[in-house]
C-alpha cells in the first residue's frame, strides 16, 4: 500500500492542507503558505450557503438538478478585491449525474452577487468569486472536464456560473507534496509563468509522513482515517486532563461529554451535519468515561444523566487522578486501530 | 526575627519603611562583603486569564495550597505559610490580580523552594518567564536608561541536556547534588557571567553572540539602580534580587519589567491564539472563521538524531520532565512527531510538531500566552540558544520590541 498516495486523496488531509496554506508563516518549516502569499485568508470553514429565493425558483423552473444549499469545505477571501474562493475537497472526480454533481452545480451558481447575497454582504459590494475543487493530480483533468460540462449546462439554461478551478495534489519519491494549478487559476491569481508547473507546498523527508498538524481532527461526513481519529482521541484526552488539572480543591465540577467534544474539535462538533455520527461519537466517549475512568475512580467520577460530576476532595485525591490519567494513551472505545503509517518508526521511541 | 517584624506590619507605609530600611542594611553588609541575612527578593508571578470555567480569586489561588493571606490594603497582602505559621512575605497585586509581585526577606534557599512549590501546586499560578530574547530587549533598555559608567551583570546559561540520554532531566532543579558526586556527562554546558560597565558591554554583546551561540541564552540581567550603587538582578523565572539600597527603586524596576511582560503576553495572545471563531451574520446563521498564527521555533542547526530522540523520550515518557508537557507522540518519521498535548504548568492544551529542524506550536485560544515564553526560554536554555522564533509573520524579537515601546520607567 502506498500511504502517501492514499494521503493526498484523503479529505481531511486536503482540508487541513488548504487551511495551512492560508496561515501566516514566514519561517521555513517546510510548508509554503501559497494561498496566504496570494492574499487569501479563511473566511469560513464549512459555511452553510443557501441559494437566494429567486435562483431557487429559477432552478425549478429550468429543471436544473442542483441543491438549494450547500456547505463548501472552506470559503476563502481575498480582501483587496472582495474575491471569494469556494473550496471543495474531493478524493476523486465525479459524474454529471451524481449527487456530488448537484452540490457542484450549487457551488457554481453561487457566483458574484448571488454569493454576496448568500453571505449577507451589502448589495453595493461588488463580489467576485470562483469555485476550486481540490483533488489528487491524477483526477484533475477528469474533474476539469466534469466542471466544464456542468458549467456549460448552467450557462445554457441562462444562469451565471462561477469560474471553476481544479487544484491537483501530487507527491514525489521524497514525499514532497505539490499543488498543480490550472492556467486560468494561475492567471487569475497572478501566478504568471507558473501555470504549467507544479508548486512545491510541502518539503518532504525520506520515510516521513508529510502531513502538518490537523486543525480539524475529524469530519463524520467523509471516510475516516486513522490519523484523524488518533488526533481526536489525543485532543479529547488532553481536554480531560486540562479539566482535571484545573479544578479547584475541594470542588464538584459538572461537565458534559458534548462540552469535551466541542472543545476537542474547536467547536466543529456542533456544526457537523451528520447527527447519527455525532450521537455515535458521544456514546463512545461516554462509554470510555464509564468503563475506564469512573471504574478506576468511582468516588471521583459520577454520572448524572447526560453529565458527569468530577468530585475532588483533597490535593492528594487530585494528584492520584492526574498521575493515573497521564498514563492513559488511548481511548479504545473510539475503535481505533493502531496508527500504521511508518509503523517501523515507532520502535525508535521504545 | 524576620517573622516578628512582618507580624507587626499593618499598612503599606510600614511595609515600605521596613523593606527600605532592610535593603539599606543589607547593602551596607554587601559593600563590606559580610551579608548575614537574605536580600530583599521579588518574585513576579502571573495568573491565568481567559478562564471561563473557573472564577479566579486570590483565595482560590492561595488558600488550598498552604498559604493564607491577610489584606493590608486594596492590592497588598501579607502571606502566611499555614504549615509553619511563619509570614513569608508580601504579595502585591497588579491589574486586577492578573500579575503579582511577592516580596520576601527570606534566604533564597528557603523562599525559592517555597515559591516553586506554591506555583507547582496551583494550576492558576505561574512564574513570569523571561526568555533570552526578552532579556535582549531588556538589555536595550538597560543601555538606554543607565549611566554608561555604571556596572551591569549579564549571565548566560545553556546546557544541552538532550545531547545524551540521562536521568538529569528527571531531577528537580532545586535538588542540590554535591559537585563531587555529579556524574560526568560530555555535552555542551555553559554558564558565563559578565560584570562590566554598560559602555564597555554596549556594542560587544552582539559580537559575543555571533561568536558563541550560548550567549543568546541570557538568564540574568542587572538593571543598575539610578539612585545609588548596586542594582536589581532579574532572573529568567521571574525572580528579582534587590542589590540596591532602595526597596522603592527595586519595586519600580519590578513594575517596569512587569508592564513590558504584560504587554508582551497581550500581543502574544492576540497573534497566537488559535480558534474557530463563530461569527454571526444577519441571515444564514453562523460562520466559522479560523484565527490565530503558529509559534515557530527554528533551530539554528538541525538536532542530531540522538538529541531529537532523547528530547522526545525524556519529555514525553517521563512524568517529571523539564518542559512539564504531557502528550503521547504520534511518530510520523524518524525525526518528526506530532503531539496533541497539555502544558502542565497551567493544565492547558498545546499542539506541537517537533522535527529535527523546528518546533511548530499551536496555542489554542484560552491557553495562557506565557506558555509561549516559557517554551522559548526552556528551548534556549536546554536545546538551542540561538533558535529563531516567529509568531505568525513577526519575529519574537520584533514583538518583544513592540511590547517594550511606550512603557516608561517611573
Amino acid at each position: 500500500m502506498n500511504n502517501i498516495d492514499e494521503l493526498v486523496g484523503d479529505h481531511l488531509f486536503q482540508l487541513n492542507l488548504i487551511l495551512w496554506l492560508t496561515q501566516p508563516i514566514t519561517a521555513d518549516i517546510g510548508i509554503r503558505p501559497l494561498l496566504a502569499d496570494l492574499g487569501f485568508s479563511v473566511y469560513s470553514i464549512s459555511p452553510p450557503l443557501a441559494l437566494p429565493i429567486h435562483i431557487r425558483e429559477k432552478i425549478r423552473e429550468m429543471n436544473l438538478s442542483a441543491q438549494d444549499a450547500c456547505s463548501p469545505d472552506v470559503l476563502l477571501n481575498r480582501k483587496e478585491a472582495d474575491f471569494f474562493l469556494l473550496v471543495e475537497c474531493k478524493k476523486s472526480s465525479f459524474g454529471v449525474n451524481s449527487t456530488t454533481a448537484e452540490q457542484a452545480r450549487t457551488l457554481l451558481l453561487l457566483e458574484g452577487q448571488v454569493l454576496g447575497e448568500s453571505l449577507a454582504l451589502s448589495p453595493t459590494t461588488i463580489v467576485d468569486s470562483a469555485v476550486s475543487f481540490v483533488t489528487k493530480e491524477d483526477q484533475r483533468s477528469q474533474m476539469q472536464l466534469t466542471c466544464e460540462n456542468l458549467k456549460k449546462e448552467i450557462t445554457d439554461k441562462g444562469f451565471k456560473a462561477n469560474l471553476a478551478f481544479c487544484f491537483g495534489i501530487k507527491y514525489d519519491p521524497e514525499n514532497s507534496v505539490y499543488i498543480e494549478i490550472d492556467s486560468i487559476a494561475a492567471n487569475q491569481f497572478g501566478l504568471i509563468g507558473r501555470d504549467s508547473e507544479a508548486i512545491k507546498i510541502i518539503q518532504g523527508q525520506p520515510d516521513t509522513d508529510p502531513r502538518p498538524l490537523y486543525f480539524i481532527p475529524l469530519d463524520p461526513a467523509v471516510e475516516q482515517n486513522e490519523y484523524g481519529k488518533k488526533t481526536l482521541e489525543q485532543r479529547l484526552l488532553g481536554e480531560l486532563l486540562s479539566l482535571i488539572g484545573r479544578v479547584k480543591v475541594p470542588s464538584k465540577t459538572l461537565f458534559k461529554v458534548e462540552d469535551l467534544l466541542e472543545k476537542a474539535t474547536w467547536g466543529m462538533y456542533n456544526i457537523w451535519g451528520d447527527r447519527d455520527a455525532r450521537t455515535h461519537l458521544k456514546r463512545q466517549v461516554k462509554s470510555f468515561l464509564k468503563n475506564k475512568v469512573a471504574a478506576m475512580f468511582p468516588q471521583n467520577f459520577q454520572q448524572d444523566q447526560d453529565a458527569w460530576i468530577l468530585n475532588i476532595e483533597s490535593p492528594k485525591d487530585k494528584e492520584s487522578i492526574l498521575s493515573a490519567f497521564q498514563k492513559t494513551e488511548k481511548i479504545e472505545e473510539l475503535k481505533i486501530t493502531q496508527f500504521d503509517l511508518f509503523e517501523e518508526d515507532k520502535k525508535l521511541l521504545h | 526575627m524576620i517573622e516578628i517584624s512582618l507580624t507587626g506590619i499593618k499598612t503599606r507605609e510600614e511595609m515600605i519603611r521596613l523593606l527600605d530600611g532592610y535593603s539599606l542594611e543589607r547593602k551596607e553588609e554587601l559593600d563590606q562583603k559580610k551579608t548575614k541575612k537574605g536580600l530583599v527578593k521579588s518574585y513576579m508571578l502571573e495568573t491565568v486569564d481567559g478562564f471561563q470555567d473557573t472564577a479566579t480569586t486570590l483565595s482560590d489561588i492561595l488558600t488550598p495550597f498552604a498559604a493564607e493571606f491577610t489584606q493590608i490594603d486594596e492590592g497588598l497582602y501579607k502571606v502566611l505559610d499555614k504549615n509553619t505559621g511563619r509570614y513569608m512575605g508580601f504579595l502585591e497585586s497588579f491589574w486586577d490580580g492578573r500579575y503579582f509581585a511577592f516580596y520576601s526577606l527570606e534566604l533564597s534557599e528557603i523562599i525559592d523552594k517555597w515559591i516553586k512549590n506554591l506555583v507547582l501546586s496551583s494550576p492558576q499560578l505561574d512564574h513570569v518567564w523571561l526568555s533570552g530574547w526578552t532579556f535582549s530587549i531588556l538589555w536595550e533598555k538597560v543601555k538606554d536608561l543607565s549611566n554608561q559608567n555604571r556596572f551591569t551583570r549579564i549571565v548566560f546559561e545553556h546546557e544541552s541536556i538532550f545531547e545524551i540520554d540521562s536521568d538529569i532531566d528527571n531531577v528537580d532543579e532545586e535538588d542540590s547534588i554535591d559537585e563531587e558526586e555529579r556524574p560526568i556527562f560530555e555535552r555542551r554546558s555553559s554558564k558565563i557571567a559578565l560584570v562590566d560597565r554598560v559602555r564597555l558591554l554596549k556594542d560587544k554583546l552582539n559580537q559575543f553572540q555571533d561568536l558563541y551561540s550560548p550567549m543568546y541564552s541570557i538568564t540574568q540581567l542587572r538593571f543598575p539602580s539610578p539612585v545609588a550603587k548596586g542594582g536589581h538582578d532579574f532572573f529568567h523565572f521571574g525572580k528579582t534580587t534587590n542589590r540596591s539600597e532602595s526597596f522603592r527603586d527595586h519595586r519600580s524596576h519590578v513594575l517596569y519589567v512587569l508592564k513590558i511582560y504584560r504587554e508582551l503576553i497581550r500581543k502574544t495572545q492576540e497573534i497566537a491564539w488559535y480558534s474557530i471563531q463563530k461569527v454571526s451574520i444577519q441571515k444564514g446563521g453562523e460562520f466559522q472563521k479560523l484565527v490565530g498564527a503558529p509559534l515557530i521555533i527554528k533551530f539554528k542547526e538541525p538536532l542530531t538524531k540522538e538529541t531529537f530522540n532523547h528530547f522526545i523520550t525524556s519529555t514525553f515518557e517521563r512524568a517529571k520532565n523539564r518542559f512539564r508537557l504531557w502528550g503521547n507522540p504520534i511518530r510520523l518519521g524518524p525525526q518528526k512527531v506530532h503531539i496533541y498535548g497539555v502544558d502542565k504548568h497551567l493544565w492547558q492544551p498545546i499542539f506541537l510538531e517537533i522535527t529535527d529542524k523546528h518546533i511548530v506550536a499551536i496555542i489554542p485560544k484560552g491557553t495562557c500566552g506565557n506558555t509561549v515564553h516559557r517554551l522559548v526560554s526552556n528551548i534556549q536554555i536546554y536545546l538551542d540558544p540561538a533558535a529563531e522564533i516567529t509568531l505568525g509573520e513577526k519575529s519574537y524579537k520584533e514583538i518583544a520590541n513592540e511590547a517594550a515601546k511606550g512603557i516608561t520607567y517611573e
